[in-house]
């Protein structure tokens, strides 16, 4: 008996030795201990399967990881203010169709140059061109010229009023970038904290700190974005600690990492919702969206994908928005399935009425939600098939052509103005994907457009929230739980109110 | 030699017919990879502008012709997504799968053919029920959730390496081969097992024959049979498996770039397929493809060599 | 000799008794395979949910009866198609030879080219996701190599004595083709289509693990086994049961060619 534990023992002994040799001599080449701590490893879900070019970089990923090598003439910040960057200030006339941009003094591109005036005019006219339709920017239409008054002045001239026009401005989109460029599609040059070093498709894009930027200068030398392209090896990958950071993680993942990360919780910044297609048969009747907006069971869903964590939404407005978010619309359709299937049975579907959800297969939270809606929509008495489909395909067949009848999705904003989650629901929206048509949106829409008063302005944007709400114009259903796992060896993670990752914050901890 | 010409032509012909399987299949497939590129910019002067400029608007034969044509002096297209040369982006990632592949076929040859031999040479013991029993559940193991497995005791228990930890090549060769190691591994225990059993098999057939009776009875002893008998005429009905490996070998490749987070061909090929980005598609499936077209007939060759008595049919 | 037909009972018992729970399954489940409840959300093994439930609070038994449904189903399916294609391929050209033969053998080398995933991948690219065109895609990967299997048989078969004296007899070729020789070659086909099945089944489950399988609220032992890896901290049951049932299954089966390719020698 003693005999055999002993042997045991040694046993146990003898491989703990030879695992920590192993692991031992495996460890020296993975971290290098101190001198390293200014090196940080970044998650990233998808490769930026894009141009690197910030005017034409389309997906909000790219936008994400680009935001800190480019800035506009002003920037945002995390919360949510248009602050100075590439401009130190600007000025705008009475009117307001007239505005004047100072430049800051001898702001450095990562090429060395200087930025100057004729910088910002070819970037600002790239993305107004409107040779080839629809400009790069849509709102930039309403650019009529811009013009150099002076080494250090622009002036930038508007067709119509827009209060929205500086969020614009403060877009990665609208980045600065030297005029005359002609590779910017691999070799983005900017004016931002980090500088781009280097790219390798579908493992990772490699930056390092910018010594000649302007403002506070970023604590971390060299940023990795790794890409984790495959979601469910991703908690192996995070508790191995190939990687220091990841944002957008479900919490079902977040829950399992090990205790060398903090969780960071905030919301996604987005409007997760079942969205209709009001040329569907079926959805052409209020009374029939409204039935599924009561069958929906939100605190359900809520459970089931993020453990509760998230917030629940009304409208297409999310709670980061703070002063256009009303958040009593959330109680418009309180979870009644006896008033569904009324409902339903008034506009002659009880019982009858099937769809199919189209949701883009790389977000499991979009997939898991359809799999409960249906399962929740089948106890009103409605069938639901549901359809996976790559992102591209989604943006061509639900996007672009809208030749779909649901699907979850998560719309987000560009930018921190309330026409960007607004403007597409006017019935004749470019973006109108869900082919909304409600002559008292348009007209309350438009009104606001018009609107020079801020608080007046407030109001009547508001006013379309609530017509959204009460027309069932979607099923909404909450503003997703954002997870950031951030490793104890680091601190400073902010949030902000659009979908960008500010690596430029982020400093070693100090008790590492 | 008019063997080697014969099977030398047919490569060439199933080339050919590779290619434009693949240039035919992609054609079909539908959605619009411009539009796919412009995304929600899209407008229809910028799509119509685009598909001229991809070539999108020719002949389907014409394209196919200019296609390979292009092929054949090394010009891959560009990448429609990330806008660089396929021939740049394919030639980054082939040492990572080049060194993944060799990796886990040694690995399948250097485990199967000692434990093949042991197991025929103790067949019916307890050894070889041992052997054979191991290889059967071995074989019905998904490959993807070996991997998994491995993952979880070598990366996250043992911590023997980092999961998704890939460090490239360029950066430290030895931490790049070190990171391979399991994945190749993982690739390797099915293949392995599979040719365990086609080796030992093919052994115990030869070894039923006159001759190892005639070379015992000549004084051998059981190795030297083994040895300088029977392994080489019981290895030839198995080379064609080792050809057959190898394919295998590519596509467990690409599962293993999915469970080891590692950034290969397959990786890149899984994501340009659903970005339609074609350019890449195909120039890896061909690429793929003629691989295996070429190590069949490397197989033949060498089997003639080992067999002079086969010719042609 | 006994030792084989051990080896081919053990197989057969594997696989019938998982065949057995997944026949079952057909017609009764424990739950609603689909019914969720947030509140068992990743429950860990009970009384009453012998398997635990998955992160909807489903549960795993039930799945497990259903999803393995949809496996067999998938994986006769493959197998039917592969097999059917193949032989009427493999007949034809091994029989006749000539032209046929050749552009047929070309075709199939091509095919044969493309590693059976890849293939299947490229179909699903072409057709779309879900069970019926993962079922066309396998099919039509695996048809290649039952082609050849077949064709070298037929190769065989026709200088063979039965086969000249059908021919002798008048019998029409089609008549040769399936009433003579076919039912000759049984024992190669029958493991063929072992081998086949299992193939079919690990395939299937590598396709979903790549995310192109069956899709979701549908479940099949691949799929469920693929979706585990992300909980794999969180409830490691999630993978242990599926993974089980189908490495016994394709262990069954494997057994039970082995037994049979053995024992005929």
């Amino acid at each position: 008996m003693k005999e055999a534990t002993r042997k045991k023992l040694i046993g146990l002994l003898v491989f703990t030795a030879l695992t920590t040799a192993l692991s031992g001599c495996n460890g020296a080449g993975d971290k290098t201990g101190e001198e390293n701590s200014s090196q940080i490893t970044v998650g990233i879900a998808q490769d930026l399967e894009d141009s690197l070019d910030p005017h034409k970089a389309e997906a909000a990923a790219t936008r994400e990881v680009l935001f800190n090598v480019f800035e506009g003439l002003y920037k945002p910040n995390c919360d949510g203010e248009l602050i100075p960057a590439v401009a130190e200030d600007y000025a705008c006339s009475e009117d307001g169709l007239t505005y004047t941009f100072t430049l800051r003094e001898n702001v450095k591109f990562h090429n060395g140059n200087t930025v100057t005036a004729e910088d910002v005019i070819s970037s600002i006219k790239a993305c107004a061109d409107t040779s080839e339709g629809t400009p790069l920017i849509p709102a930039f239409s309403n650019i009529t010229s811009i013009e150099k008054a002076g080494d250090r002045t622009v002036v930038i001239m508007l067709a119509e009023r827009d209060p929205d026009f500086l969020s614009y401005i403060a877009s990665v989109k609208a980045a600065i970038t030297p005029a005359g460029q002609t590779d910017a599609d691999t070799n983005p040059i900017g004016t931002g904290p980090y500088r781009y070093v280097s790219r390798s498709v579908q493992e990772n894009i490699v930056m390092e700190k910018f010594d000649a930027y302007w403002g506070k200068a970023a604590y971390i030398e060299n940023v990795t974005f790794k890409v984790c392209a495959d979601a469910d090896s991703l908690v192996m990958n995070l508790n191995g600690g190939a990687v220091d950071m990841m944002a957008h993680l479900p919490v079902s993942q977040a829950q399992q990492l090990s205790e060398e990360f903090t969780i960071l919780e905030g919301t996604m910044n987005l409007v997760q919702g079942l969205y209709l297609n009001h040329d569907f048969e079926p959805f052409t009747d209020e009374r029939v969206r409204q039935a599924l907006c009561y069958a929906v069971n939100k605190d359900e869903i809520l459970d089931i994908v993020s453990d509760g964590k998230g917030e629940q939404l009304g409208s297409s407005m999310f709670p980061n928005f703070r002063k256009y978010y009303l958040p009593e619309l959330n109680d418009t359709y309180s979870y009644d399935p006896e008033k569904a299937k009324e409902l339903l049975a008034e506009a002659g579907y009880e019982g009858r009425l099937s769809f199919t959800i189209t949701v883009p297969s790389n977000y499991p939270q979009h997939v898991d939600t359809a799999q409960i809606l249906a399962e929740q929509l089948k106890e009103v008495g409605v069938t639901v098939k549901i359809e996976q489909v790559e992102w591209n395909t989604w943006l061509s067949s639900v996007y672009s052509e809208r030749q779909y009848e649901a699907t979850v999705v998560g719309v987000d904003a560009s930018n921190l103005t309330a026409s960007a989650m607004l403007s597409r629901f006017c019935s004749d929206a470019d973006n109108n994907f869900i082919n909304y048509n409600n002559a008292e949106y348009d007209a309350a829409y438009e009104a606001a457009q018009l609107e020079i008063n801020d608080e007046a302005q407030t109001q009547l944007y508001q006013e379309c929230e609530i017509i959204l709400a009460e027309s069932a114009a979607n099923v909404y259903i909450q503003d997703l739980a954002e997870m950031v796992a951030l490793s104890d060896e680091f601190t400073g993670y902010e949030f902000y109110p659009l979908y960008v990752q500010d690596i430029s914050k982020i400093r070693p901890a100090e008790n590492s | 030699m008019k063997y080697a010409g014969k099977k030398l032509l047919s490569m060439l012909v199933t080339l050919l017919a590779v290619s434009f399987l693949v240039f035919l299949a992609f054609d079909l497939i539908p959605g619009d990879p411009a539009l796919a590129q412009l995304g929600t910019n899209a407008t229809p002067e910028r799509l119509e502008s685009l598909r001229e400029e991809m070539g999108l608007n020719e002949p389907f034969l014409v394209r196919y012709f200019k296609w390979i044509g292009a092929f054949c002096t090394g010009d891959l297209g560009t990448s429609y997504s990330y806008h660089i040369s396929v021939g740049d982006m394919i030639s980054e990632k082939l040492p990572i799968s080049i060194c993944m592949t060799l990796m886990a076929f040694a690995m399948v040859l250097l485990i199967s053919i000692p434990l093949g031999i042991l197991s025929a040479k103790h067949e019916g013991g307890r050894l070889d029920t041992i052997i054979c029993t191991l290889n059967q559940v071995l074989m019905s193991v998904p490959p993807f959730f070996s991997g998994i497995l491995i993952t979880l005791l070598f990366g996250i228990i043992l911590k023997w390496f980092t999961p998704g930890g890939f460090v490239s090549y360029d950066e430290n060769f030895g931490a790049f081969l070190g990171y391979l190691f399991f994945p190749a591994l993982s690739i390797a225990i099915p293949k392995a097992a599979m040719s365990v059993k086609m080796l030992r098999s093919a052994l115990v057939t030869e070894l039923e024959k006159d001759y190892p009776r005639t070379a015992y009875s000549r004084g051998n002893t059981p190795n030297q049979v083994m040895y300088s008998h029977v392994l080489k005429n019981g290895l030839i009905p198995v080379l064609t498996f080792f050809g057959m490996a190898l394919t295998d070998i590519l596509t467990g490749s690409i599962i293993a770039e999915q469970v080891f987070a590692i950034p290969g061909l397959g990786r890149i090929l899984l994501t340009s397929i659903m970005n339609r980005d074609y350019p890449v598609v195909q120039a890896i499936i061909l690429l793929m493809a003629f691989v295996v077209i070429v190590v069949n007939f490397l197989v033949d060759l060498l089997y003639q060599k080992l067999d002079p008595r086969i010719t042609v049919e | 000799m006994k030792k084989q037909s051990v080896t081919f009972w053990i197989g057969a018992g594997l696989a019938g008794v998982i065949l057995l729970f997944l026949v079952i399954g057909c017609f009764w489940t424990p739950y609603d395979p689909e019914a969720m409840d947030a509140s068992m959300k990743l429950a860990a093994p009970s009384l009453a949910h012998p398997m635990g439930c998955d992160p909807f609070g489903r549960d795993v038994l039930s799945r497990i009866m259903d999803g393995g449904t949809i496996t067999l189903l998938v994986a006769a399916g493959t197998v039917l198609l592969g097999a059917g294609l193949g032989i009427l391929i493999g007949a034809v050209t091994g029989y006749f030879g000539g032209i046929a033969d050749t552009i047929f053998m070309r075709i199939a080398d091509a095919l044969l080219a493309f590693p059976s995933v890849l293939l299947a991948l490229v179909v699903i690219a072409l057709l779309g996701t879900g069970e019926v065109n993962v079922v066309l895609s396998l099919g039509i990967s695996f048809a290649p190599s039952f082609a050849r299997v077949v064709r070298g048989e037929f190769l065989r078969s026709r200088s063979l004595g039965y086969v000249q004296a059908a021919r002798l007899a008048g019998a029409s070729p089609v008549r040769i083709l399936f009433v003579h020789i076919l039912p000759n070659i049984r024992p190669v086909l029958i493991s063929a289509l072992l081998i086949g099945f299992n193939n079919a089944v690990l395939s299937e489950a590598a396709l979903s693990y790549l995310g192109i399988g069956v899709q979701p609220p549908k479940a099949s032992l691949g799929s469920m086994l693929a979706e585990s890896q992300t909980y794999l901290f969180a409830a490691p049951s999630l993978c242990i049961f599926p993974g089980a049932v189908l490495i016994l299954l394709v262990l069954g089966f494997g057994l039970m060619g082995d037994g049979l390719r053995t024992g005929r020698k």
